[in-house]
């Protein structure tokens, strides 16, 4: 049961109050239901009375109208339902005049509230239920609070009476004046059964059958009430007891919704008793009272006069973390030390304290009073003190010290034996009679006094000495100890105080305020000396002197320092400056300079022999002719530029007149004779003399030369043949032909002598002739010139025979199908070329299987390995990527074949910002991680700042490890994931994000991802009952493809209590290359289960499962 | 608790005292500005026409020290400067200026300073100015 009264329960009214009689009640006449104060506060005192509302504390009337969301109305509008018998009753008694208010008072009891006059007059059956209402809203300024009226109302503003200046409307709206707290027409007011002519309890009118008229019967309170409508004898039965007095409601809270100001969360922590308190320092404090609650703020304070702590602390407790929730913690705090205090004392570190709450100006008051006290003490002591300075001066007078010391600080003093080893110290003394009586111990006394500085403690026949190095600290000592110092006697069972003797040190003398001053040796007091001073000097001049000395010795050493600082140090350091060494400086310079050149020359040297060692080969060793000579004469490889180059030589040799066969062929038939020995004559020139040279050569050589030569000129002039195959040597090529040599008067370089060791062919061979087929083509490519030629038309007797018409035609064609021939030649190869370049596997000629359209073929399924050589991402692996478009990246695109777009030159354009990109990457892993933990803290204290968990700032740690990495077509499975920088052996690179999911959850995904066709699984074990299930949400570690031999590795790590999947790398990995790592799926028996693997490693197992 | 009155040494306090009103420093630089008496001098104790203050001929000792050293050893200049100066500061110093009184200009500077100081001049000075520090009802 809530605190809140009337709460709309007509049932239960709360209270001790109870509608006992409904039928007569009556609202004037039923008494006040004491309404328990809804916040009575637990932390407030006893000493304070709440003066609520509904307690007369003086029978005026502390009641109020309250203005609360349950208004009183309710209350009774409930009632007056069956209160029929209101009607007939003269209710000019219970509705006031307009003028007045008919406060019927009822004695010595709370009051029924009366409803003010003006809306009185609004009768309604239900009684004053409307013009509750309405002058609720209306008489607006009345206090909302009961607080307002407890002590607490000093802090809560004055009320404002509206109409309070204008009487008439001010009794016509008010009757409670809240400043006074006084009923505004409490002098009309008058007793409601002033005449008694009331019964006393009450009354109910009953019909009276026998007189017909209404008649008073007193009410009696005890019999219950019932429903007379009701048909039961007996009404409902309560058995609810009567409450005699008010139940304790719990206290409610502070919080947000609360009105009025926050329970007091301050404490003020004072001294208890007026012992001198050193020991205690701010932290002891601050941790006796941190098991309240959490200290926001903590300070104490010290004596402006003395800069003294005066042991005053201010404690503020708050709430942690949230604290929008737990407004009430503070005050909760507070009040749990004062109630701890209250229940025993507070002790800390031996000293009592006073706690209490800080209300008000509790606090400064304490502070001034102790002040004040210390002030007084202080002046006190120097009111003692003042006197005596003059009466010390004028003792100076007499030659006489004075000496008042009190005979027993002399009474003790050191036995012989001890004085050389107390050496002259203070020291304190226990009788041994004393102790032997008690039982008293040295390790008693050593423990007692353990905080004071003794330098030992000495056993003695005496008693107990115990040594101070320090007269001040003896003092202080004893002081504290002596009289207070309780030891538990064996004799007595009983604690005994024990008093302690001060011996001093034997050239001090006691002042007479307790103390000791060091005497000089000079015993006799000169006019100058007083007991006060430690050097007296006799005369002037003595002082004079002693001055003087310290000054010199004091100048000699400022001198000196003075010397070092200001004069030696800069000028040492000015004069190192090399500026003033011009000799050593140009010394320096120039040995730099050597130094530097004889660097440089090194490098050169250096260079220039690793130049020269690449040209130690053959023709440099041994050659000894023109390198004109060798770079004509070479002929690189069997390629293009070989088809070029003898097309070009071809061409050489048609500037030079001669006319290739077929042209000739074409124009004049007769005159085929003619151009064969042209070539003819010339080759055989040029044989004739590379063989005198070439003596040594090969005979096998010249055979095969003079073979392919023949055939060559066959070939050319053949009528006969028509297939390309050329090795049939017949002569008849060559007996046709017949040359007229033209001379040439130059002879080509080529056929100059060349020293060698071995005998060289004029022109490199070529590789062709070793082959076991020759072909058409390096056929053609063997014959190099008109030598050749001759050689070959002589081998094929094309000198001899004729061409014949059928010859000539055949010559024709086979021309053109030479040409046809080397053309197919020519473009296969560049097919493969471009193949090559675009998909750096060769075409595999299982694709052509079949008719030679792919059209024509239908449809068929090509086999994945297959799809290597044409699907351009179906690389190897080990090829860097290409189809990662890297934003203007100037790469070198393909060969002149592949379009290059237009597209990339512009992105290109923009070099800055892929610079920029370029350069982030490059950055340190080191700096990184470093940056990342501070991003990482720097969100963790956002957070803590923000106190409530938002989902915004939630970190995936992980992220920032990650490497930069890309998807993109893959050559083992469509797509896979790629590196685009470098990454180091065991490093980081990403996380596997996905679902998390259990094991049953997975299983039944997976199975209906089966169903659904979706054929790859991204589900990824994290531990037993834990499944990453990155199908359809996750991050783009789901690209990373299985491979034999991985580049990656996964491993579980818990981040965050969590566990998650990693990444990491476990080679080095080069830019660019494709990510991969082991699946480890389960091997499967089933073959049909068994997925093929594409990774192309050497130790693939061909399978993924 | 009782304090004990623990009075200085009277003439400490004056010693104090006349170097708060100044006169220390006063005399400090007096004597350092005073011209030096070079050994340079001709025996009959004229002195030469370009009279060097005390500072001076410190300061140009000193850099003749140190060129002596650089010509010895031409790395000092090339090292880092901040630490070699203090290293020949210290070597300078000690030994009560051992090193300043080497070489050809040397300097007996140690004698200067007990010279100067036991000066009788300097202490009559001094006492004439505490004269008026110390009240003169401590007679």
């Amino acid at each position: 049961m809530s605190g809140y009264y009337g709460h709309s329960n007509p049932h239960h009214p709360p209270g001790p109050y109870r509608y006992r009689n409904n039928a007569t009640n009556n609202r004037y006449q039923r008494p006040e239901p004491i309404r328990p104060t809804p916040a009575i506060s637990r932390y407030q005192t006893d000493s304070e009375q709440s003066a609520s509302r509904y307690n007369s504390i003086n029978g005026n009337g502390a009641t109020q109208h309250r203005q609360s969301r349950y208004p009183p109305s309710q209350h009774h509008s409930h009632n007056t339902r069956y209160d029929q018998t209101r009607q007939p009753v003269d209710n000019q008694s219970y509705h006031p005049t307009n003028t007045s208010y008919a406060r019927t008072l009822r004695e010595g009891t709370t009051k029924p509230w009366v409803r003010s006059s003006s809306y009185s007059k609004q009768e309604s059956r239900y009684g004053n239920e409307k013009p509750l209402h309405t002058s609720s809203r209306l008489s607006n300024p009345l206090p909302k609070r009961t607080l307002s009226m407890t002590s607490k109302g000093d802090l809560r503003p004055k009320p404002e009476l509206r109409y309070a200046e204008d009487p008439a409307l001010n009794n016509k709206y008010h009757y409670f004046n809240p400043t006074l707290k006084t009923l505004i027409n409490k002098d009309e007011m008058h007793h409601w059964n002033a005449k008694k002519k009331f019964p006393q309890m009450g009354y109910i009118t009953v019909q009276d059958p026998i007189q017909q008229k209404q008649v008073l019967v007193s009410r009696i309170p005890d019999i219950k009430s019932r429903d007379p409508r009701s048909t039961k004898e007996h009404g409902p039965s309560s058995h609810r007891k009567l409450r005699e007095e008010l139940t304790l409601t719990s206290r409610v809270p502070f919080d947000k919704f609360s009105v009025g100001p926050p329970p007091i969360c301050e404490l003020v922590i004072y001294p208890a008793d007026d012992t001198n308190i050193t020991t205690i320092q701010d932290i002891s404090i601050k941790n006796y009272f941190r098991k309240f609650g959490t200290i926001s703020h903590f300070e104490s304070f010290s004596d402006p006069n003395s800069a003294l702590p005066l042991h005053i602390y201010l404690i503020k407790y708050t709430s942690p973390n949230d604290k929008l929730n737990n407004l009430d913690l503070p005050g909760k705090s507070a009040y749990e030390a004062v109630k701890d205090f209250n229940k025993k004392e507070c002790l800390i570190l031996g000293h009592h304290f006073n706690v209490i709450l800080n209300k008000g100006k509790i606090l400064q008051t304490i502070k001034d009073k102790t002040i004040d006290e210390n002030l007084k003490k202080v002046n006190a002591l120097n009111k003692d003190k003042l006197p005596a300075t003059p009466t010390s001066k004028a003792s100076l007078d007499s030659t006489i010290p004075d000496k008042p010391i009190t005979s027993k600080w002399l009474d003790r003093r050191l036995p012989n034996d001890l004085v050389r080893i107390v050496n002259n110290k203070a020291c304190l003394f226990v009788p041994k009679t004393f102790l032997f009586f008690h039982g008293f111990r040295i390790e008693d006394f050593k423990y007692k006094l353990r905080r004071y500085r003794y330098s030992r403690v000495l056993n003695h026949a005496t008693g107990i000495y115990i040594v101070f190095n320090d007269l001040k600290e003896c003092q202080n000592c004893r002081n504290i100890e002596s009289g207070k110092l309780t030891l538990l006697s064996r004799k007595l069972h009983a604690p005994i105080e024990i008093k302690f003797v001060l011996i001093p040190p034997v050239d001090t003398l006691p002042t007479r305020f307790g103390g000791f001053d060091r005497t000089s040796s000079v015993t006799n007091t000169s006019s100058k000396g007083t007991t006060t001073i430690v050097k007296t000097y006799n005369t002037r001049t003595e002082l004079l002197e002693a001055t003087v000395q310290y000054i010199l010795e004091d100048l000699s050493k400022a001198i000196n320092i003075d010397i070092k600082r200001r004069l030696i140090g800069p000028t040492v350091f000015d004069t190192l400056n090399p500026s003033n060494y011009p000799a050593l400086m140009e010394e320096k310079k120039l040995r730099e300079r050597e130094s530097k050149k004889a660097a440089i020359e090194e490098a050169e040297r250096k260079k220039k022999e690793e130049v020269k060692t690449q040209d130690f080969d053959i023709f440099k060793l041994y050659g000894g002719y023109s390198r004109s000579n060798l770079k004509k004469r070479r002929y690189s490889q069997v390629s293009s530029d070989n088809i070029s180059s003898i097309s070009s030589t071809n061409k050489k040799r048609l500037t030079k007149g001669i006319k290739p066969m077929a042209h000739i062929l074409n124009e004049d038939t007769g005159s085929k004779e003619t151009t064969p020995t042209i070539e003819l004559s010339q080759g055989v020139e040029g044989y004739d003399d590379i063989e005198e040279l070439a003596s040594s050569a090969s005979s096998s050589e010249d055979e095969n030369e003079l073979l392919e030569e023949d055939e060559d000129i066959e070939m050319k002039s053949e009528s006969e043949l028509t297939s390309p195959e050329p090795i049939h040597g017949q002569k008849i090529a060559i007996e046709a032909a017949t040359a007229e040599v033209e001379q040439e008067d130059i002879i080509p370089e080529w056929y100059k002598p060349s020293m060698a060791e071995y005998p060289e062919t004029v022109f490199p061979e070529s590789p062709a002739i070793f082959k076991k087929s020759i072909d058409i083509l390096d056929f053609q490519e063997v014959i190099k010139d008109t030598e050749d030629i001759s050689i070959l038309q002589e081998l094929l007797d094309a000198n001899e025979t004729k061409p014949t018409e059928e010859m000539k035609h055949a010559g024709c064609i086979s021309e053109y199908a030479i040409w046809k021939y080397r053309e197919n030649e020519k473009n296969l190869r560049l097919t493969n070329e471009w193949h090559l370049n675009l998909n750096e596997v060769p075409f595999d000629v299982e694709l052509t299987k079949g008719k030679g359209s792919f059209k024509a073929e239908g449809f068929r399924k090509i086999p994945d390995n297959l799809k290597a050589c044409y699907l351009p991402h179906r690389r190897k692996l080990n090829q860097p990527l290409n189809t990662v478009n890297q934003h203007g990246s100037d790469r070198p695109t393909g060969n002149k074949f592949t379009p290059e777009p237009s597209a990339r030159r512009e992105e290109s354009n923009d070099p800055d910002a892929s610079e920029s990109v370029s350069i982030q990457e490059i950055s340190s892993s080191r700096d990184n991680r470093a940056s990342n933990r501070r991003f990482q803290q720097n969100i963790e204290a956002q957070r803590a700042a923000i106190g409530a968990e938002s989902d915004l700032l939630s970190l995936n740690q992980l992220n920032k490890r990650k490497k930069p990495v890309t998807f993109a077509r893959s050559a083992i499975h469509n797509w896979g994931l790629y590196a685009l920088e470098p990454i180091a052996a065991k490093e980081m690179i990403i996380e596997y994000v996905g679902e998390s999911i259990r094991q049953a959850v997975a299983e039944m995904r997976e199975r209906r991802y089966l169903k659904n066709g979706i054929g790859s699984s991204y589900l990824f074990r994290v531990d037993e009952n834990n499944v990453i299930d990155a199908t359809k949400k996750g991050g783009i570690a789901r690209f990373i493809n299985h491979c034999c031999d991985p580049s990656c590795t996964a491993k579980i790590i818990k981040v965050g209590g969590r566990r998650r999947i990693v990444i990491y790398a476990l080679r080095d990995i080069a830019a660019n290359e494709e990510l991969t790592y082991d699946y480890k799926f389960e091997r499967e028996i089933d073959a049909e289960e068994r997925l093929p693997c594409h990774c192309g490693s050497v130790n693939c197992k061909g399978f993924l499962n | 608790m009782s304090t004990i009155n623990v009075q200085t040494d009277p003439a400490k306090e004056f010693a104090e005292a006349f170097k708060k009103q100044g006169y220390f420093d006063q005399l400090k630089r007096e004597i350092l500005s005073k011209n030096w008496k070079s050994n340079n001098d001709d025996d009959d104790g004229t002195n030469t026409t370009t009279s060097v203050t005390v500072e001076q001929t410190i300061k140009n000792k000193v850099a003749d020290s140190v060129k002596d050293m650089v010509d010895k050893d031409p790395n000092l200049i090339f090292k880092n400067r901040g630490t070699t100066s203090a290293l020949i500061e210290a070597q300078l110093f000690k030994d009560d200026y051992k090193k300043l009184s080497e070489g050809d200009n040397k300097i007996l500077l140690t004698d200067f300073i007990q010279q100067t100081l036991n000066d009788q001049e300097l202490t009559d000075g001094i006492i004439s100015k505490l004269e008026s520090i110390i009240p003169d009802d401590k007679k």
